[in-house]
């Protein structure tokens, strides 16, 4: 079976695009979209509710139950007849079962497999379909839905999570891929869209992993706020720097395929330098400084590139006399020991 | 516990506190409710009992970078206030303001305290969770507590404020045992940052209202914060300080930079949408705080510590808050050898300013073997 993400678009179902539904159940469904669209052959005229599901390899979908037959809308009744078509669908009545009864139903049985997305999915749903139609209230859906749904964090702040059902459809596909966590996807909601689409746009050239898209995102909002500049005055300015090719509109899409991983790693370094610019320039000094001490080779310096603690750690890897000898005359010559002395007031 | 039963006045009729926060909202009570929400719990203030230890050493000790080896008295808790920066947006449980209100029994804690080190010089404030003196006009706990410093052998009581809330503690007998301390920034940061605090004009009109009725004033340029006019902007801060008030007036200076745990960083962008401070080009230090990268921090101190020191005497203890011993010396060209140094300075040079402060002096062994006490 496979899974999608899928979009909140009633119309789409009609126009043979390739949006997808954001509700729950068709999530989990792979919904062939250029089905014939059947019209009006579901005709259940004496039911309270219905409760709609099927078996595929284990895993069980549901449809969203109804009140009753004028509650089903066309999409509904397509989507139905959809699973219809596929003769794996069953149907019972529960009659007597509230909402709240069925979407907790729903919620035990499949809530540990609902990625963060689907879960930000799943509550906009109900918002939209249950709780701003008063067919559930928010207090039931805040105790009883939320814990199913380990979302007992929002209670307090229900439009957080409703911010989040706003991102783009594309961000919260790559989420749901990454299989972000809530925690994440709150963090990079924060961002500004701009920045989600530029980085989006490297993503499809050159995918990069869950951690280096939020560092990227992250960081460049720092920037921006850093140097009070614009998304576009960034782009220009990683242009100068050469960095066209990640540039969301212009980028060739040959680069693709020669040399982007080169670019991706100076397009990494470019950014540190441009967020840490007063430690990139300082560590520049200290290595011309050290490459200026002509020690001999197998000798190492390090220090703290974040230039908070003092010193440095000078090692030899010695493994003859000569390479001794060598060591201890580097280290006598007094022009030597005049630039460690210089290193160590630098660091 | 019953109004009666504390030592403060709190009528109904003069809720000046609860008029300024938009409730009736005063409450005695012997226990503060949970709020979480640190900004909905500044919307009331609560005064209840004191429970458990209040007297503690400032949070921010640690080995790497130099502490001051303050001693805080825990008797607020909250503040009316709400800068940027502030650490109790991720650092209180309970967001409910409140503050102790059986003044007496903090002070019975603090005596008992001084009993224990009669050698040593302490310096307690009263602003580890809070503002010293935003809250007193309602519940009088400054005043309650200069006037008993005033007869404790070897103590000087803090009050560090953002506000301009002097006039209740100008005419109090305050024997030079209490310093009035502001906690200052340029105004554009007191604007863009420090919300809801007193605006730098008021802060220097009280400043100069503090220094007629006598008390000894500390100045804390902390947090020292970086933005593209910092260096016009401090540098004209301390023009106007010292064209309100007398050099001499001063019994101590700190200056320090912004710091914050790593997870304030989230927060400051979540509560503070409009803020820059929490972007600009910091790194994660051996403590554990995120602070501005070292050479930066060094051009800052350099430039400010080279004017401000043109207008201090030697007895005015100018030192860093939570800086590194190698930021000391670049700086100031020394640095104390131990946190117990560094109080043991502060014993020293009050003594010879302000001789009733310090009775007892003893000796630099002494603080230094005691330093972690």
């Amino acid at each position: 079976m496979e899974f999608k993400i899928i979009k909140l678009q009633k119309e789409d179902l009609y126009s043979n695009t390739s949006s997808f539904i954001c509700k729950p159940i068709h999530m989990l469904n792979h919904i062939k979209m250029n089905q014939t669209p059947p019209d009006t052959k579901f005709e259940h005229t004496d039911i309270d509710v219905i409760w709609v599901y099927k078996t595929e390899n284990g895993y069980q979908t549901l449809t969203n139950p109804f009140r009753n037959n004028s509650d089903i809308n066309k999409l509904d009744k397509q989507l139905l007849s959809i699973d219809t078509e596929t003769e794996q669908l069953s149907c019972i009545e529960l009659s007597g079962y509230s909402f709240l009864d069925c979407l907790k139903f729903q919620l035990q049985n499949y809530s540990h497999d609902l990625t963060a997305v689907e879960k930000i999915y799943y509550i906009s749903w109900v918002f939209e379909d249950f709780v701003n139609n008063e067919r559930l209230s928010k207090e039931s859906l805040f105790k009883e839905i939320y814990p199913l749904l380990n979302l007992q964090a929002f209670n307090h702040r229900p439009e957080k999570l409703q911010k989040l059902t706003r991102l783009s459809d594309e961000l919260l596909s790559y989420c749901h891929s990454k299989k972000f966590s809530l925690k994440q996807i709150q963090l990079i909601s924060q961002i500004d869209k701009k920045i989600m689409d530029y980085v989006l746009s490297i993503n499809t050239k050159t995918p990069v992993s869950a951690s280096i898209f939020i560092q990227w995102v992250q960081t460049i909002n720092d920037c921006l706020i850093q140097y009070s500049w614009t998304m576009e005055k960034f782009i220009s300015h990683m242009e100068t720097e050469g960095f066209d090719t990640v540039q969301p509109t212009s980028a060739p899409e040959t680069k693709k395929d020669t040399g982007f991983t080169l670019d991706i790693a100076l397009f990494k370094n470019e950014l540190k330098k441009l967020r840490y610019k007063t430690l990139y320039d300082y560590n520049k000094v200290i290595e011309e400084k050290v490459d200026d001490l002509n020690l001999p080779n197998d000798t190492n310096i390090k220090w703290d590139e974040r230039c908070e603690t003092p010193g440095f750690s000078l090692t030899f890897n010695v493994k003859s006399k000569t390479d001794l000898n060598n060591c201890l005359t580097s280290l006598k010559d007094p022009a030597c020991q005049k630039k460690l002395i210089s290193l160590l007031e630098a660091i | 516990m019953t109004k009666q039963q504390l030592s403060i006045p709190i009528t109904a009729e003069t809720p000046s506190l609860a008029k300024k926060l938009g409730k009736d909202s005063i409450i005695v009570t012997t226990k503060k409710p949970m709020e979480k929400d640190y900004r909905k719990g500044k919307k009331a203030l609560y005064v209840e009992e004191k429970k458990g230890t209040s007297f503690d050493t400032c949070a921010t000790i640690g080995s790497e970078y130099v502490c001051c080896n303050v001693k805080v008295l825990k008797s607020v808790t909250n503040c009316p206030f709400d800068c940027s920066y502030c650490f109790l947006q991720n650092y209180l449980t309970n967001g409910t303001m409140s503050a102790v209100g059986n003044t007496q029994s903090l002070i019975e804690e603090v005596k008992q305290r001084l009993e224990e080190q009669p050698w040593r010089f302490f310096r307690i404030g009263t602003w580890e969770l809070g503002d010293s003196l935003a809250l007193e006009k309602d519940i009088n706990q400054a005043s309650e507590l200069i006037m008993a410093f005033k007869n404790l052998p070897n103590a000087v009581l803090e009050l560090k404020t953002k506000s301009d809330c002097v006039d209740t503690i100008l005419d109090l007998d305050h024997g030079n045992k209490t310093v009035v301390s502001w906690s200052i920034n340029p105004a554009k940061i007191i604007d863009e940052q420090e919300h809801k605090t007193a605006s730098l004009q008021k802060r220097l009109a009280a400043m100069k209202k503090v220094e007629a009725a006598g008390y000894p004033i500390g100045l804390h340029f902390d947090p020292m914060i970086y933005y593209p006019e910092w260096e016009a902007d401090y540098h004209e801060l301390i023009d106007q300080i010292f064209d309100t008030i007398s050099p001499k007036s001063l019994a101590w200076v700190s200056v320090g930079s912004l710091r914050f745990n790593p997870e304030m960083k989230q927060k400051i962008a979540l509560n503070f949408p409009k803020s820059y401070i929490h972007s600009q080009e910091m790194i994660l230090g051996p403590d554990g705080k995120i602070r501005y990268v070292k050479p930066l921090r060094l051009n800052m101190y350099k430039s400010f510590m080279k004017k401000l020191n043109s207008f201090l005497d030697s007895q005015t203890v100018l030192y860093f808050c939570m800086e590194r011993f190698d930021v000391w010396e670049k700086i100031l060209g020394y640095s104390p050898r131990s946190i117990g140094h560094l109080d043991y300075i502060f014993a020293d040079k009050m003594r010879l300013k302000y001789p009733e402060m310090v009775e007892t002096m003893g000796s630099l062994e002494m603080y230094e073997t005691h330093q972690d006490t």
